[in-house]
């Protein structure tokens, strides 16, 4: 159970942050919100997948 | 086809290394991956089949000088020990430091990105250093090992992610409220106190503690 959330994770984090850099490019797009600003997000947000991935999926 | 020159009537089937005198299947003796006459068959000592096979054989192993002085050179220390990601990581490293030192978020805190380049510089040396002295000895050496163990004993470490996390909390405070890290930022020599006194205490400290952080870990 643990294991396969944690290969969901795995599964997940490319299409997550996909998601993400879509949303942040669309702020920019539309809002004063510059990617310049908002890039940094990327990092968190591959930060808590990994730490979710290693959490969940870590242990057998 | 030459006669052997130690039996005239045989054909030769190899020459000396050395001295290059033609051999029959009796005179010649394979040694080094070479065939030699009897007279120059390097003295080879016997090989010890129940001692695990070593990397470094007597004959030009990795020199840890050589590797400190590479080390200085971004990357090519490592690249040296035959790790050629960690090269990879070593120089992008370096040049995020450079980077981030002519960018605008060093303003007022040259300084400090001048050390802490100054110190990867040495960083890479040591590291270097420090695996070619490994692969020396023969023991195995981590394309992801550094001086300072990331990895917890039980493989997946935390401090990764967490790391990046915090990174990005502070490139995010830095793009959308410049001023409030700079407010921060303007306090970064009382770090170096701070890391100082954290040192000190730890070397006062008496040495038991050392010992008791290698208590059995958990195996899965």
């Amino acid at each position: 159970m643990n294991t396969n959330s944690g290969n969901m994770i795995g599964a997940l984090t490319g299409p997550i942050l996909l998601i993400t850099l879509g949303v942040l490019f669309a702020l920019q797009q539309f809002t004063d919100v510059s990617f310049r600003q908002t890039w940094p997000f990327l990092l968190i947000l591959l930060g808590v997948l990994e730490l979710v991935k290693r959490l969940t999926g870590a242990r057998p | 086809m030459a006669k052997c020159y130690f039996h005239s009537e045989v054909e030769a089937v190899a020459y000396c290394r050395a001295c290059g005198r033609a051999l029959c299947t009796e005179c010649q003796r394979l040694s080094l991956g070479s065939v030699y006459c009897p007279e120059h068959v390097p003295a080879v000592p016997p090989v010890d089949f129940a001692s695990p096979p070593v990397q470094a054989v007597s004959t030009g192993g990795p020199s840890p000088v050589l590797a400190f002085l590479l080390g200085f050179i971004p990357g090519v220390g490592a690249v040296y020990n035959g790790q050629y990601v960690k090269g990879l990581v070593h120089v992008v490293v370096l040049g995020t430091l450079i980077s981030l030192t002519n960018s605008a978020v060093s303003n007022g805190l040259e300084p400090l990105f001048g050390l802490l380049i100054t110190l990867w510089f040495f960083y890479m040396a040591f590291e270097a250093y420090h695996t070619a002295k490994r692969r020396l000895q023969g023991l195995p050496v981590d394309e992801f090992s550094s001086l300072v163990p990331l990895r917890s004993p039980r493989g997946g470490s935390l401090a990764g992610p967490i790391a990046l996390i915090v990174l990005g909390v502070l490139f995010l405070l830095m793009t959308l409220r410049p001023e409030w890290v700079r407010e921060v930022l303007r306090w970064w020599p009382t770090a170096l106190i701070a890391i100082g006194v954290y040192l000190l205490l730890a070397r006062l400290r008496p040495r038991q503690t050392a010992s008791s952080e290698e208590a059995p870990h958990e195996y899965e």
